[in-house]
């Protein structure tokens, strides 16, 4: 897993009270993890601060698995770079 | 006439989780008042010493329902969840009955606020702000929490008018059930601290200041040396009922709200008139149908600042005399919006029990007082029939006739 996506993960656990068994890369956004659109928001606040990476909110539409989260960060850091 | 019966309570205060917690401290004569040592670090700030809630645990809340609520919404769903527990409602039964809620606060969360406003003035953009704060920052947001909390589907009003709404969400649930548009009301108030209230009252040299080395000593409601307001935090429910709903459920009386008045000073801001308090407390007293020489024992609102509780004791004395008087801000500090709650659930314990609550740190009463007789201790009386006040900015009459 990249530290990105292990970071992602923390969040999810330590802020989100998820489940760290819940958090696989084929968990539903809104079935397995129970995310709404709200949550997006605030996860891309705390993804920023705790990493520094950007992530307008927007993104997140479309978007169905955890893995598909993973993805979008990881390839959003990379164009970055 | 209906009678309105009191069925469900709850509290969340300083000295406890829960009304019983709570009132067995206060027997104790125990303080909630403690050293904030973060208020003790800000240049020119006089209070250093608050009432909080300690060790408070929300996760009884989901997560998802969570995520919109400050301290206050948090504590007023625990004080929901006794009281409604008390009652015998549960969830479901709420929205099959005719309920409204009634709950407010002094102001919205004024840390949330503060956050988003520090990352604006330090960003001076959209940057970082959580979306879950808007719940958190709007004059109904303990209300609209609640609601989520209870899934509740009916009618809520968000009064606010800081130091009376909890005693002003009562007066309403009784008004709504007397006019027929409900048989239960469940009322109350929240408030959490913050430095800006300390701040505003320090401002308006209203706040205790004279014994931060002695926080349990601070709030002396009606002391010769009382010092003013100190700052508390907590939450406050009460469950109103008519009698027919109380006795078609099968539920219990807890005791009775009789009577009550709101009024406003319409003139003076930062306090009401003795004048118009006593006006307020006639009119509570014949909303009653009742006497003055019926009232047995006034809980007072008295946040132990030189000018309020003066205006108060007179206000007293003109319509009952020498009658016993207590404040539970000695022990509690000034939570402001659930206070009026708090303090009914409180007067009716004390009304069942036949045992009243003396001021705490009343040591010994200002003698530029009219003569009230002022709880210093403990006392067993046969006082069938109480009166508890409210007053807020504003100038702001709210008194509740309770029995037990």
């Amino acid at each position: 897993m990249s530290s990105i996506a292990e970071k992602i993960n923390t969040i999810l656990a330590e802020e989100f009270e998820l489940d760290e068994d819940v958090l696989q890369p084929g968990a539903s956004i809104d079935e397995d993890l129970g995310l709404d659109s709200l949550d997006a928001v605030d996860l891309t606040v705390l993804l920023e601060e705790q990493t520094g990476v950007r992530v307008d909110p927007k993104r997140f539409i479309g978007l169905r698995t955890l893995g598909d989260i993973h993805g979008m960060v990881e390839k959003l850091v990379e164009e970055a770079n | 006439m209906s009678r309105i019966h009191f069925t469900g309570t709850g509290v969340v205060s300083p000295l406890g989780s829960n009304v019983a917690e709570t009132f067995s401290a206060i027997r104790q004569g125990e303080s909630g008042v403690v050293l904030v040592e973060e208020w003790a670090s800000v240049d020119g700030l006089g209070t250093h010493v608050a009432a909080l809630v300690s060790g408070f645990d929300p996760r009884f809340i989901s997560r998802k329902t969570r995520r919109t609520m400050s301290k206050m919404s948090q504590m007023i769903c625990q004080a929901a969840q006794e009281a409604l527990d008390q009652a015998g409602l549960t969830l479901e039964e709420l929205n099959d009955r005719r309920v409204v809620l009634i709950v407010g606060s002094t102001t919205p969360s004024t840390g949330s606020l503060e956050q988003g406003f520090k990352k604006f003035h330090d960003t001076h953009s959209t940057g970082g702000q959580f979306s879950t704060t808007l719940f958190k920052g709007m004059n109904h947001s303990v209300a609209l929490n609640l609601a989520s909390y209870l899934g509740f589907k009916g009618r809520v009003l968000s009064p606010a008018s800081a130091c009376s709404t909890g005693a002003q969400a009562l007066a309403l649930g009784g008004d709504f059930i007397r006019a027929g548009l409900c048989d239960i009301a469940i009322c109350g108030g929240a408030d959490e601290a913050h430095v800006g209230t300390a701040i505003a009252f320090d401002t308006a040299q209203a706040a205790s200041s004279g014994y931060n080395d002695r926080p349990g000593e601070a709030s002396r409601p009606f002391d010769e040396n009382r010092s003013g307001v100190v700052v508390a935090e907590g939450a406050a429910i009460a469950v109103l009922e008519s009698e027919a709903s109380m006795q078609a459920r099968k539920a219990t009386s807890m005791g009775q709200l009789l009577g009550w008045a709101e009024s406003c000073d319409g003139g003076e801001v930062a306090h009401s008139t003795a004048k118009s308090m006593e006006a307020n407390m006639r009119a509570a007293i014949e909303n009653a149908g009742l006497g003055p020489k019926d009232i047995g024992y006034v809980n007072a609102h008295a946040t132990a600042t030189h000018l309020g509780d003066r205006y108060e004791a007179e206000a007293i004395h003109a319509v009952f005399g020498r009658v016993p008087v207590s404040s539970l801000k000695g022990h509690l500090g000034h939570s402001f919006a659930p206070c009026g709650t708090l303090e009914s659930i409180a007067t009716l314990a004390m009304l069942r029990s036949g045992s009243f609550w003396p001021t705490l740190n009343c040591r010994k009463p200002d003698p530029e007082l009219p003569g009230l007789d002022y709880l210093l201790t403990e006392r067993s009386m046969d006082c069938p029939v109480a009166m508890s006040n409210s007053f807020a900015m504003g100038g702001f009459n709210v008194a509740l006739v309770l029995s037990a």
